[in-house]
């Protein structure tokens, strides 16, 4: 199983603009309870390498469950979805988690920052899984590009719910991923705080060329993104402004 | 019902492996209180009832002159005194020709007036035909009932007839019934109806002693009025044999151990309801900022705890009464002592203690669920619904609980040092555990902090170590309950094993001869012409004549020990206090005695000091030349110098010979000689020292298989309860490893890293728990056991229990990590991501 | 709360299930025997070696107060109604019984070597808060333990005892008993004659040979003395009655037991009858009674002169056995008609020997009395079609 993995692990950086990253055709997610309940029903797209997406709805139309299937944190019921044309379906668990590992980063809207480590160690948890425990540098660098230099031994408790949403976009960052999949990042902050976090997200990403998929549903952070799709009624639609 | 109160109810049903869970933790915690003390209580009945089948309820015997009591004594105490809790008993010693010359004891009883005295032990009688073999001891002259032992032994079964010889008669025994003898105590012995003991003794008309029921002192010195000169009347109270003993000391440590058994209830209970409630801390902020008011919040966490608390404690008594049943079946069947299971098979319930568990289950979960409900219903609906802040009230509490439980500790100390009596001892004893283990939660928070420090940029590894600090508010208690049942298997197995090592060197230091020649009873005949017999055999180098007898005295019997002994068995004595060569002067000259360490304990002797006894010559005071080590008596025994014993007691009797063998000769042949030498001698014996060495150990160990049995129940609660503890905080775990999952976390990984949390946490208790498990040994060995019998020991500590113990909690941490990692490696990230 | 009641019947079941199991396990080692068994020779050649009952015989006294050590069984018994000067009434029972465990023995060294085996019953009836107490006790009849000895008469077994007061006569006498706080000291006067049983003492029980007794009465005693029990002593005075017999054996197969009354009327006269009960629950032919007149005259009744109906039964919750305690009772040649009640219904000794025997009460329109009621043969194994088993 050697060869694939590699192969899904190097792709990374070299990958050109313009090409699509993720794919996913005809996905059906549906809850077997409490009543058989269809999240949404047969619906594809792309994601363009390098883009800025936005994926806005009612609560409830299931953007959060289509960012978890595209980031492999959930299995669809039916359809496919795939990471630089590798289906997701034919990955071993350990595959997929390789994958998240390497080429994505998560941000949630309840910051789910690790409670026992440090800011710093919240950092350096994703080096480690890759192999890069020992870069101390990145760290520091990562921390001073979200402005947060200086509490790098604080605990998650001992910041503000911005603090800690922008040690969650570092640490999302911080092993190089090329997929940023940010859930409702900005639910739990202030427009002021929520403006900034969204700008810092923005930045980060387009400067290094990488692909970030938010979902949200404040529309005063949509401005700044490529694309904005839409779930109703279980379709996806793009929203043009 | 009241919507707050539903939303509680809910909330348990949301969860029903978390349910389950503190629903066990409770019926453990409960049950493990009432089946020791069952168990206990069965197991000290089932102990005096097998004593009283050795004395009976006897609490009183008059015994005669040489020639012991006339009947007519006994005749008048029943008709006259109206004492009708009385029995005749007559003994003597016959040997079987066609046996080898084996010396049997005849013990003549009334079967009609010792049932009720004895229990009917004296005759054993089996379910059919009782009332034949009664009638058959009554009616035909020369009837005898034999242990089976005796009867294998002799080679007669019931309905044969065999030959005795008594003195220069020779007599016909027929044999009407074979008894078990399943405590094999009764080998030896013939047992026959008083007609048949005076015929064949030729006694007619005499008595060996009367055993009494007496109502109390008042009885007693009414009766002590009325007898003639020459019938004493003596409490039976003090009759020590090394059963007794060993009785004694499985009792003081069966209280320790129930002891034990309550500190682990009531941390499980406390464990399992305050966990209950720390889950709940998000929905009391949320319910809360609602605007539901304290009383209310209080009101729903209650109920839910009264509710678990009831099922828990219904099931815990019941869980109780079968591990009380199946612990006294498992110490039945292990225990070579039959009159032990039959005894109790008799289980018996104490209210007292069903009382106690229940109390325990239901108001120990209301009471445990108070603080935590309170504290989340007292600060601002926002911090309760915030984890972190109530870690750091956790911390603060387990600082609050260690600065307590140091206090206590401390206290605990203090109460033994400045105390002598047994129960201060036990309070003592109770307070330091306590204090200990309130400090486990913050050495094991401590201790894995520092170590994470080592690791200051491995966050995997920090995440395993940190993760043992920051769940204190949910493994805090569960950490001090495994340290708790941990360090007492240590300190059980250590003490039991301090106490057979001292037991087994004191068994050789004292039993140095070669062979014991033992006189089976009072009137045996060891005396010192058959010593002079034995000295000019070929092969024996020395011997040493033993005298055994208990003095009447005040307060019953002293028992002393005249020993004929010379500078060569000098030093087999283990001399604990007083100079050797000053004693040994002292207790040649007469005038100095020894004494037992028991018996010194007991009545407050020290070296220097003076004792009395009452000898034939009247009062003579004698001085305590040296203090010796001695396991024999629990009472202690007063050793004289026998030339003294002889010209101050005016007894010139032997009860036994210690033979020692010249170096290079024939053990089999000088055995050979000994059991010619004592041929015809009726209730003389010659022993093998191996063998009494042997059967001392194998009756030690048997005396502590129930206490071993009760250590390992300890051990299994504290196992599953810890189980179920640690389970819970790992299932409370689900989003944090959701997240873990989502940065990166392999199933492999996330199922070690909870398996590693798991099992460090294991270790602390465990490392945790060795001081302490050796703490309550030294304990156990140096205070307890002191105070009960004045006894020292030697403080063995084998790396065994040691290694069990760190085993146990280790494993339990792993044993409880399997399911949660089973289940979080299966569970899909965005699922465990919803989960509150 | 519903989950309260749940909870509180999981505790109920649990005690329930415990109960049952611990009443389980309880002492089953002692099976009790009724009276009746104790007293049937159960084979033929049971009796064989033992003197034998076959017809009247001249009684000798005070040599027949004495034991007849070759008859199996024999028994003294000493019944009566008792009341302190305030009213407050007693019962009480002292019965001695020997049991002959061989017809014959060799002759042997020791004093303690015997085939007589004594049994004693002693008991007291509080009657006001209806306690009953009783005590048993065994003993040898040698070494002076028990036994029965004339000039002076004397029966006696440890230090209960009945021990005439001159050298030749039986009354007056002192009787005295004493167990655990629970005692009896009385002086005994005869006020009648003694009175003999059946044929001159004979008294048949069945048709087989040998199935009699001897068989004699004092119908009348005036009792005085004192009664202590809880640690109180009160001064008693009352009525006794003294039976006395002794045979080989008493009950045939068929038979299941008898009722036995001992009445002592207000108008002076005394009434013994006993029904000797079948196995099929029918009244044997050989029951049989004594009506004594005022001055000491006796007239045997047979078991055409009078009819025992039981109206009441009492059930022991300790045995389980039921017990007629109110009988009708009708002899209509002496125009007797009357109700016989127990003065308290639990007076059942739950002894290896077990059977019912208490103060009861005469309850008629124009007549009363006291008197003494033996119940034996109520077991479970002794009914007939054993209706109760169920």
């Amino acid at each position: 199983m050697a060869a694939p993995l590699a192969e899904v692990g190097r792709a990374v950086s070299r990958h050109p603009c313009g090409a699509p990253l993720i794919e996913f055709r005809d996905l059906v997610k549906r809850y077997e309870s409490p009543q058989d309940r269809i999240v949404f029903d047969g619906i594809s797209g792309t994601i363009v390498a390098g883009e800025f997406l936005i994926i806005v709805g009612r609560s409830g139309s299931g953007k959060s469950t289509l960012l978890n299937l595209l980031g492999g944190l959930d299995r669809p019921s039916s359809g496919h979805v795939s990471v630089d044309g590798h289906p997701l379906s034919v990955l071993s668990d350990r595959e997929l988690t390789l994958l998240r590992r390497r080429r994505i980063g998560f941000i949630f809207q309840a910051y789910n920052l690790i409670s026992t480590l440090t800011v710093r160690e919240n950092l350096l948890l994703p080096l480690e899984l890759n192999g890069l425990a020992g870069a101390t540098d990145t760290v520091s660098q990562w921390l001073d590009r979200v402005g947060l230099l200086g509490l790098e031994e604080a605990y998650p408790d001992q910041l503000s719910g911005g603090e800690q949403q922008r040690v969650a976009v570092a640490r999302a960052l911080v092993h190089g991923p090329d997929l940023i999949l940010a859930d409702e990042p900005t639910g739990n902050l202030d427009l002021d705080h929520a403006t900034r976090v969204v700008a810092l997200l923005d930045e980060l990403c387009r400067s290094s060329g990488k692909t970030l998929v938010m979902v949200t549903h404040s529309r005063e952070v949509a401005g700044k993104a490529d694309r904005m799709l839409t779930i109703r009624e279980g379709r996806l639609l793009e929203v043009r402004e | 019902m009241q919507i707050v109160l539903r939303a509680g109810r809910r909330a348990l049903w949301r969860h029903p492996m978390q349910l389950l869970l503190a629903v066990a933790g409770v019926a453990l915690g409960v049950a493990v209180v009432i089946g020791m003390d069952l168990a206990n209580q069965s197991a000290s009945t089932a102990m005096r009832q097998s004593m009283e089948a050795v004395t009976g309820r006897i609490t009183h015997q008059i015994f005669g002159g040489p020639e012991g009591l006339p009947e007519a004594l006994y005749v008048k105490l029943r008709t006259r005194h109206g004492l009708w809790q009385t029995a005749p008993v007559l003994t003597g010693g016959v040997t079987v020709a066609a046996a080898g010359d084996r010396s049997l004891t005849l013990f003549g009883i009334d079967p009609i007036a010792d049932d009720p005295l004895r229990g009917g032990s004296a005759v054993p009688q089996q379910g059919e035909g009782t009332q034949g073999i009664f009638q058959d001891l009554l009616l035909d002259a020369g009837s005898v009932v034999l242990p089976a032992e005796e009867a294998q032994r002799l080679g007669v079964a019931a309905g044969d007839t065999f030959a005795v010889q008594v003195g220069e008669q020779q007599r016909r025994l027929h044999v009407v019934a074979v008894a078990e003898d399943s405590a094999h105590d009764l080998s030896g012995y013939a047992f026959t109806d008083i007609a048949t003991a005076q015929e064949v003794l030729g006694r007619i008309g005499r008595l060996s002693r009367i055993d009494l029921i007496l109502a109390g002192v008042d009885e007693a010195n009414r009766i002590r009025a009325t007898l003639p000169s020459g019938a004493m009347l003596v409490p039976t109270a003090t009759r020590a044999t090394a059963m007794q003993q060993m009785r004694a000391a499985f009792q003081t440590n069966l209280t320790a151990l129930s002891l034990l058994a309550l500190v682990i209830g009531l941390f499980l209970v406390f464990n399992t309801i305050s966990f209950m409630v720390v889950q709940r801390r998000r929905m009391i902020g949320i319910l809360r900022a609602v605007g539901v008011t304290r009383r209310q919040i209080l009101g729903q966490v209650l109920s839910d705890a009264a509710l678990i608390g009831l099922v828990g404690t219904a099931l815990g008594v019941v869980l109780g009464m079968v591990l009380g049943v199946g612990l006294v079946d498992l110490v039945g069947r292990n225990s070579t002592d039959n009159s032990l299971p039959e005894a109790i098979t008799r289980f018996q319930i104490d209210p007292l203690s069903l009382a106690k568990g229940i109390l325990l289950g239901i108001v120990g979960s209301m009471l445990a669920a108070v603080p935590p409900a309170f504290e989340a219903a007292t600060v601002p609906p926002r911090a309760a619904m915030d984890r972190s802040e109530l870690e750091r009230q956790v911390h603060r509490g387990a600082r609050w609980a260690a600065q307590f439980g140091g206090l206590t500790l401390f206290a605990g100390g203090v109460i033994l040092a400045a105390s002598s009596g047994l129960i201060a001892a036990f309070i003592g004893l109770f307070g330091v555990i306590l204090g200990a283990s309130l400090l486990a939660p913050l050495a094991s928070a401590r201790s894995t902090t520092a170590l994470a420090r080592f690791f200051p940029q491995r966050p995997i590894v920090r995440l395993v170590l940190r993760g043992v600090a920051a769940s204190l508010s949910r493994t805090g208690v569960a950490v001090a309950a495994l340290a708790v049942a941990i360090s007492a298997m240590i300190g059980v197995a250590v003490m039991i094993d301090s106490f057979r090592g001292s037991f087994i060197v004191w068994l050789q230091q004292s039993l140095r001869a070669d062979f014991y020649i033992a006189a089976m009873q009072e009137r045996g005949t060891v005396d010192d012409a058959l010593a002079k017999r034995i000295e000019s055999l070929p092969g024996v180098a020395f011997i040493t004549r033993s005298r055994r007898y208990r003095l009447p005295s005040a307060d019953g019997f002293t028992a002393i020990w005249a020993l004929g002994l010379e500078r060569q068995g000098w030093q087999d004595f283990d001399i604990r206090a007083g100079d050797r060569e000053a004693a040994w002067q002292a207790f040649r000259s007469g005038t100095g005695v020894l004494i037992s360490e028991p018996y010194a304990y007991k009545h407050g002797l020290r070296v220097g000091e003076a004792l009395a006894l009452h000898t034939a010559l009247g009062e003579r005071t004698f001085r305590v030349a040296g203090i010796f080590r001695d396991y024999g008596s629990p009472y202690g025994v007063v050793l004289i110098y026998r030339p003294a014993y002889q010209r101050l007691f005016d007894d010139d009797r032997l009860s036994g010979l210690g033979v020692h063998l010249a170096a290079g000769s024939d053990r089999g042949a000088v055995h050979q000689h000994l059991e010619t030498a004592i041929a015809g001698l009726a209730g003389v014996r010659v022993r093998d020292t191996q063998s009494i060495r042997e059967h001392s150990v194998a009756v030690f160990d048997q005396e502590f298989v129930i206490t071993s049995v009760l250590r390992s129940l300890a051990a299994l609660v504290a196992f599953v309860g810890v189980v179920g503890a640690l389970m819970a905080l790992q299932l409370d775990r689900t989003r944090e490893l959701a997240v873990l999952r989502a940065i990166g976390f392999t199933r492999i990984q996330l199922g070690g890293l909870i398996t590693a949390q798991s099992g460090v946490l294991g270790l602390a208790a465990g490392l945790f728990a060795l001081p302490m498990g050796l703490l309550l040994a030294w304990l156990l060995v140096f205070v307890i056991n002191h105070r009960a019998f004045g006894w020292s020991m030697e403080f063995t500590i084998s790396p065994m229990p040691l290694l069990e113990g760190i085993g146990l909690a280790v494993g339990a941490a792993l044993v409880a990590a399997l399911y949660p990692a089973w289940r979080a490696m299966r569970t899909l990230p965005a699922r465990g991501l919803q989960e509150e | 709360m519903r989950y309260l009641l749940t909870v509180l019947a999981l505790i109920v079941l649990g005690g329930t299930i415990w109960w049952w199991l611990a009443a389980g396990t309880a002492d089953q080692d002692q099976q009790p025997v009724t009276n009746a068994a104790a007293f049937r020779a159960s084979e033929d050649d049971d009796m064989a070696g033992y003197a034998k009952v076959t017809g009247p015989r001249p009684m000798q006294f005070p040599d027949d107060h004495g034991a007849h050590p070759d008859h199996r069984i024999e028994w003294w018994y000493f019944t009566g109604n008792l009341a302190t000067e305030q009213g407050r009434p007693f019962g009480f029972e002292l019965t001695f019984f020997r049991f002959a465990m061989a017809p014959t023995t060799a002759p042997r060294a020791s004093d303690w070597a015997t085939r007589q085996m004594w049994v004693a019953n002693f008991a007291i009836s509080d009657i006001a808060p209806e306690r009953f107490r009783f005590f048993k006790r065994s003993q040898r009849g040698a070494v002076g333990l028990a036994g029965a000895q004339t000039h002076p008469v004397r029966i006696w077994l440890d230090d209960w005892q009945v021990r005439a007061q001159s050298v030749d006569r039986l009354f007056p006498a002192q009787l005295q008993a004493e167990q655990e706080g629970v005692g009896i000291e009385l002086h005994l006067t005869s006020a009648k004659p003694l009175v003999l049983q059946g044929n001159a003492g004979y008294s048949r029980k069945s048709a087989g040979p040998g199935n009699a007794s001897y068989y004699y009465s004092y119908t009348r005693l005036q009792a005085q003395g004192t009664l202590s029990l809880d640690g109180e002593s009160y001064p008693v005075s009352g009525t006794a009655w003294m039976d006395r017999e002794w045979s080989s054996s008493v009950l045939a197969a068929d038979q299941a037991g008898w009722d036995w009354f001992s009445l002592q009327l207000d108008d002076g006269r005394d009434l013994m009858l006993y029904r000797l009960r079948r196995r099929d629950g029918s009244a044997d032919p050989h029951s049989a009674g004594t009506l004594i007149g005022k001055g000491g005259a006796s007239q045997h009744l047979t078991a055409a002169d009078f009819t025992l109906t039981p109206l009441r039964y009492w059930r022991s919750e300790a045995t389980g056995a039921s017990y007629p305690v109110t009988w009708r009772v009708e002899v209509p040649s002496q125009h007797l008609e009357f109700d016989v009640e127990a003065r308290m219904p639990n007076q059942e000794l739950d002894l290896r020997v077990r059977y019912w025997e208490g103060a009861v009460s005469v309850v008629g329109d124009n007549i009363s009395g006291r008197g003494y009621l033996e119940l034996t043969g109520y077991g479970p194994e002794d009914q007939p079609a054993a209706p109760a088993d169920g």
